[in-house]
């Protein structure tokens, strides 16, 4: 693995098993900040079980994080995720910080609404969407949060190749806007490709990293 | 869609006119009033019974005891129900007490309530008593069935607890929370008749029924008793309605 300068986000030494399953091995992996880092690895792999321990929903059985401190995170799980009884706007501004006042909280969902290019569905429940744009709320929802660094876990998978194309180049436009960081979990090398300003290539567990940091 | 309903209206009907001849039938074998009044003779004590200037005050105490005991059973249901859904720990604690509550038998506790408390309070506790055990159970399902994937999101995006039961437990347990009121309602009418029955307040459904049948007036019983079906059946609607307007995310 290649240690690129501006590298502050890092991992050593990470352990984790699951019983007999030993998903990391003293494990070194490193994050350049404000950029997108994609992980690419076979489904099963264990890329979703970092990204769990780095937003702290598994905790390792050992390992240091440096520069993780008081960060705070994202999430875009696989599937959206949203409140099925909340609109679009409530459903992102679930999330936002609850000492804006209503109508602060309201123009900020309503800015990221726009920004996620689903003006008019402000008020649509997520069963009135389709997977894509329930997709794009979980996106928006991200953003919405004050958060340093975005999870993604393999928000793509389960669209067809025209949508996910289509939502990738939308991202990477989203993105430029605050350029936060990213770390995007992936089997697809076409999203890895297109998305990542840096790529992991993962082995089967026990992780290694079989090429790292792919320009 | 519209030609069903038309058809299951015809069939309901059919089902009351059914019971109105069985009951003309019976009422012309036995041929007494003081066993079954005919249908026409209860109805005409049924309309005696509302132009009666103390109708109102009678069925108005009767639902207001319902609407306290019920108030104080789904107040308590609910919070219990919730409490017990995110500490599995309170759940173990509360388990036995719901089943104990719900299988003492109704007239034991109505001849305890007897001892305890003033006329006027009896139906009031039987009513809470018993309802709350089917709001409670009804509310503990719905904990069971939150997604958990949602929760992990609320708490991973630090959504305080109060409003994640606020906004995320309580709009996902609302559908259980009416199906609990409404079996509840339904019970609890019947409990709160039991226990003016046997309790005697000055006003109460239950007081004219035991009065009724003191006397003999058979068509009188009969005839506070479609009150209470009617009222049981009103309350059934509004619950109903409520529903409807409230849980309107689903129906898009």
């Amino acid at each position: 693995m290649e240690e690129g300068i501006g590298m502050s986000l890092e991992i050593k030494g990470l352990c984790k098993s699951f019983g007999d399953n030993v998903i990391f091995s003293d494990f070194d992996i490193s994050f350049e900040e404000g950029v997108i880092t994609c992980i690419l690895g076979p489904s099963g792999c264990g890329k979703t079980t970092l990204l769990n321990i780095i937003g702290g929903l598994v905790e390792p059985d050992g390992g240091t994080f440096s520069g993780f401190g008081g960060k705070r995170f994202s999430y875009v799980f696989q599937e959206p995720r949203l409140l099925p009884w909340k609109t679009v706007r409530g459903n992102i501004e679930f999330v936002l910080d609850p000492s804006l006042s209503p109508s602060e909280r309201t123009s900020k969902a309503d800015e990221l609404i726009r920004r996620v290019e689903l003006d008019g569905f402000a008020d649509h429940y997520p069963s009135q969407l389709s997977g894509g744009m329930c997709q794009r709320v979980s996106i928006a929802r991200a953003f919405a949060c004050p958060s340093d660094i975005i999870l993604m876990d393999e928000p793509l998978s389960g669209l067809d190749y025209a949508l996910k194309r289509n939502l990738m180049v939308w991202f990477s436009q989203i993105w430029e806007k605050d350029r936060r960081t990213v770390i995007f979990v992936t089997h697809d090398e076409s999203e890895a490709r297109l998305l990542g300003n840096s790529t992991y290539v993962f082995s089967q567990a026990p992780v290694k990293i079989v090429s790292g940091r792919i320009p | 869609m519209r030609i069903s309903i038309t058809r299951n209206n015809r069939i309901s009907i059919a089902s009351v006119i059914v019971i109105l001849v069985v009951w003309k039938l019976l009422a012309l074998h036995f041929h007494s009033r003081f066993i079954l009044p005919g249908p026409e003779d209860t109805f005409l004590a049924l309309c005696k019974l509302v132009v009666d200037k103390g109708f109102l005050a009678v069925v108005g105490t009767t639902v207001l005891r319902g609407l306290i005991g019920f108030a104080i059973a789904g107040v308590l249901g609910i919070a219990t129900g919730i409490l017990a859904g995110l500490y599995s720990g309170f759940n173990a604690f509360i388990n036995p007490i719901l089943v104990i509550i719900r299988s003492v038998p109704v007239i034991a506790i109505t001849l305890l309530a007897l001892i305890w408390f003033d006329p006027d309070s009896v139906p009031v506790f039987i009513g809470m008593l018993t309802m709350f055990p089917i709001v409670c159970t009804n509310v503990v399902s719905g904990m069971k069935s939150v997604d958990p994937s949602l929760v992990q999101m609320a708490e991973f995006y630090r959504v305080g607890k109060a409003r994640i039961i606020r906004e995320l437990y309580i709009p996902a347990i609302t559908p259980f929370i009416f199906s609990g009121i409404s079996s509840a309602l339904g019970i609890g009418w019947r409990a709160i008749i039991v226990g003016e029955v046997l309790s005697q307040p000055k006003y109460g459904i239950g007081t004219k029924m035991q009065a009724a049948q003191t006397f003999l007036n058979v068509d009188m019983l009969i005839a506070w008793t479609l009150v209470a079906v009617l009222l049981s059946y009103m309350f059934e609607s509004i619950i109903r309605a409520v529903e409807h307007k409230t849980v309107k995310w689903r129906r898009v």
